[in-house]
């Protein structure tokens, strides 16, 4: 009897450890041991002085297996006050005939322990990193989208992906009878991204969007943005938009809303263009700023007339004047003087028709009339602002070079990566320290009492810049509008030994003001009246 | 033969000796000659393997290891070395198990991390630190009331001792008016960083809507325009006049 019970045993023995030997140990395999992935922690974005403008925060991806689940009414029940999703949603998905959905994504990692800890069978998390952006509108544009991977989608998000994104890692956990973890390993340890500082001041860039806002509510305009920018070195410290959009909420917003118009935005620049002819002439030694020129009311180029914006007669204006008063055939006059070849030849070297390397993606180049392709008529629209197209991006930059003395810096956004700060980018010289210096002193007049922008003061700070109101190509009749607009002003303080640089641009402005200098510069006098003495900028 | 040397004969040793064998000399082979450096290293790694191999052969023949063995001793040091290894299990199961619990903590602190990231930029907003600044009596400074001076020796110390003999609650408007007595000192005694005062109204914005704050500041009396407040909010409690001078509006 003993002896059948040893063989039975052995039997048994034999039966469990050969044949179901593999299965059994496959299946103890998989109820000790789990193969998480460990999510690595995206880098964080923070402003010039290290307010925290993106964070990640451990999520979890909650999904259900709805064919585990044996009442979805219970479950749903259960699960909508800890998701604060409606019972009816949660329902839909839970009855769904599938073996996977997502019940909810990103969930904080609290909300989604209380879930898990209902222990509904079928509902399972994943973990992952959510995206959070503490202030909310504040330059969502510039910081970009992160996608539901956790994949930056736009703006310093994308452009610093391979940086902020990380190493997602992998962790075996060996738990026992009771879940305890008894052995962990990691083949694959996590590696987080590297944080990014920025140039921008968290304070001005409110600040810049406040204005704008101030402005849309004015002006209804379709759209606006300002760049606010450290001339010397090419520093953005503001860079805003409006309409405004949620950084935390991206959906909710239009695609418009979310596009960064400081480099996506080609426009017509007007006026603000003619610095262009004017500083290239004066570096060519064919005008001074005292030279006069007899300027009429309209200049006949080709089958083109031209006017100023105010009817006159025969003026004799100077350079400095031309320049002040924004006179388009003074202007005209100063491009025929330089000739075709030399002023596009200037407009290239004012880094026009090629991006200027700002660290954000997707950055427009603009268009500009190749030499060859110039009419009888180009030199009579092209040194007034009009057959080119710019960003405010480049305008920022090309106005910059005049503030530094002539060199033209590429604009930057990342100060620093993972602490270690970023080469400067380095600048090219366009003008002679000399020229950029009496083109700055013309621009003073820009704001004097016989400027178009003479109604912007700040006590103390003498300023300089141009107004500029571009006419907008009508696509209907393809042909200039008489009722759409983009009104743009770009200034730099102080005019002596420029600090800060503003540049705004407003599309399509309404409520019966159109010009630059009614929309755009009380808006510059406005962001530069915060920003200069917030960066203890002394007038001089 | 003597009994004493018979035994001498007959006793089998305890330990067979073993006599070291002679390490053979490396063959010569074809090919091009390598360097002697080379050789001498590799014939003295096989001398010291084969040194060592002889030396643990001598040991598990030990005679002290061979009556240990024999002996109730061993049970002891085999119950001993049981004893620990399974000691030496649970501590390991306990380490993990401590892991574990680590790894749950860093999630936790990730998470607290990040909600105090979060937090704390949400508190740095500059509309905030102002109404808070309001609430305190402090006041936005207009750009046209903004002084900047020159700081100069011993201001440190003079801008500590205002800053101590002033009680931080203490709006700025209830300051004496200092600015009066220390305005005309500052521009006497250096002469230079002291720029116009301007006595002009306008915010100079020309007719766009100036900052609610800042026509609040316009308001002040002219005896409050030297306390240099940051436009951010992060005002200063202490009158420039105090400081000697030494204030200025950075960012």
């Amino acid at each position: 009897m003993l002896f059948l019970l040893l063989l039975l045993a052995g039997f048994r023995t034999a039966y469990l450890g050969v044949f179901r030997g593999s299965a059994l140990r496959q299946l103890a395999s998989e109820q000790q041991t789990t193969n998480e992935t460990v999510t690595a922690q995206r880098g964080t974005i923070s402003d010039r002085n290290g307010v925290q403008l993106a964070v990640s925060e451990p999520a979890r991806d909650l999904a259900a297996d709805p064919y585990l689940l044996r009442d979805p009414l219970s479950a749903a029940q259960r699960l909508a006050p800890v998701l604060g999703m409606p019972q009816n949603v949660l329902l839909r998905k839970l009855s769904q005939r599938a073996g996977f959905v997502y019940l909810q994504r990103a969930v904080p990692a609290r909300q989604a322990e209380a879930a898990l800890a209902l222990k509904i069978p079928g509902v399972t998390g994943t973990p992952v990193m959510k995206r959070v952006y503490p202030r909310g509108t504040l330059a969502a544009q510039v910081l970009g989208q992160v996608g539901t991977e956790g994949q930056g989608l736009s703006g310093i998000e994308l452009d610093n992906e391979k940086l902020l994104h990380g190493r997602t890692g992998e962790r075996r956990v060996v738990s026992d009878a009771i879940g305890q973890p008894v052995s962990i390993s990691e083949p694959h340890a996590e590696v987080p991204g590297e944080s990014v500082q920025l140039t921008l001041d968290a304070n001005i860039q409110q600040r810049t969007e406040d204005v704008l806002s101030a402005v849309a509510q004015q002006f209804s305009p379709k759209d606006a943005t300002a760049i606010v920018m450290d001339p010397n070195t090419g520093a953005i410290l503001a860079a805003a938009n409006w309409p405004q959009a949620n950084a935390n909420d991206p959906g909710a917003s239009s695609p418009e809303a979310l596009r960064d118009r400081a480099v996506n935005f080609p426009y017509e620049p007007g006026s603000t263009f003619k610095v262009v002819a004017v500083s290239g002439a004066l570096q060519e030694g064919l005008i001074t700023p005292e030279s006069g020129f007899s300027v009429p009311g309209q200049i006949q180029v080709a089958d083109r007339t031209i006017h100023d914006d105010t009817e006159h007669g025969v003026e004799s204006l100077t350079t400095s004047q031309i320049l002040a008063r924004s006179s388009n055939v003074g202007a005209i006059e100063i491009g025929k003087l330089e000739g075709a070849s030399r002023f596009n030849e200037w407009v290239h070297r004012f880094g026009f028709g090629a991006p200027t390397g700002v660290d954000l993606p997707g950055e427009e180049a603009g268009v500009t009339l190749a030499l060859d392709r110039y009419s009888g008529s180009s030199m009579g629209n092209l040194p007034i602002g009009q057959g080119e197209l710019v960003t405010p991006m480049q305008m920022a930059a090309a106005y910059s070079a005049i503030a530094d003395g002539g060199v033209l810096r590429p604009p930057h956004l990342v100060s620093s990566v993972g602490g270690k700060t970023q080469p400067l980018p380095r600048g090219r010289r366009i003008l002679s320290p000399k020229t950029a210096a009496e083109v700055r002193q013309m621009l003073e007049g820009v704001l004097g009492p016989e400027g178009t922008a003479s109604e912007v003061s700040i006590p103390g700070y003498q300023l300089a810049g141009k107004t500029g109101t571009a006419s907008k190509v009508d696509p209907e009749t393809g042909e200039y509008s008489k009722t759409k607009y983009v009104a743009s002003f770009i200034g730099f303080a102080p005019a002596k030994d420029p600090r800060l640089l503003t540049a705004i641009v407003v599309d399509e402005p309404q409520n019966g003001s159109i010009f630059g200098g009614t929309v755009a510069a009380p808006a510059f006098g406005q962001i530069m009246s915060f920003a200069l003495p917030y960066l203890g900028i002394q007038p001089h | 033969m003597s009994p004493a040397a018979a035994s001498r004969v007959q006793a089998p040793p305890l330990a067979p000796r073993r006599r070291p064998r002679a390490v053979p000399a490396p063959r010569r082979v074809s090919g091009p000659a390598r360097p002697a450096a080379r050789d001498q290293a590799q014939s003295g790694l096989v001398v010291g393997l084969l040194g060592l191999a002889g030396r643990l052969d001598a040991l598990a023949s030990h005679r002290v290891l061979d009556r240990l063995i024999r002996s109730r001793v061993w049970i002891g040091i085999v119950a001993f070395a049981l004893i620990g290894i399974v000691t030496l299990q649970l501590g390991l199961l306990r380490l993990n198990s401590g892991i574990g619990r680590a790894l749950e903590r860093e999630g936790a602190l990730q998470r607290e991390n990040a909600a105090l990231s979060v937090e704390n930029s949400e508190l740095s907003l500059g509309s905030r630190v102002e109404s808070q600044a309001e609430q305190l009596g402090m006041r936005l400074s207009s750009v046209a009331g903004l002084q900047f001076l020159s700081a100069r020796k011993g201001d440190v110390s003079r801008a500590a001792t205002a800053l101590s003999a002033t009680p931080a609650h203490e709006p700025v408007s209830e300051a004496p008016a200092t600015s009066e007595a220390a305005a005309p000192s500052t521009s006497g005694e250096s002469g230079e960083g002291h720029t116009e005062s301007s006595e002009s109204e306008a915010s100079g914005t020309g007719g766009g809507e100036a900052p609610p704050a800042a026509s609040e500041a316009e308001a002040a009396p002219k005896s409050e325009e030297t306390a240099t407040a940051a436009p951010t909010g992060e005002t200063s409690a202490v009158p420039a006049g105090e400081g000697g001078g030494a204030a200025a509006p950075a960012g």
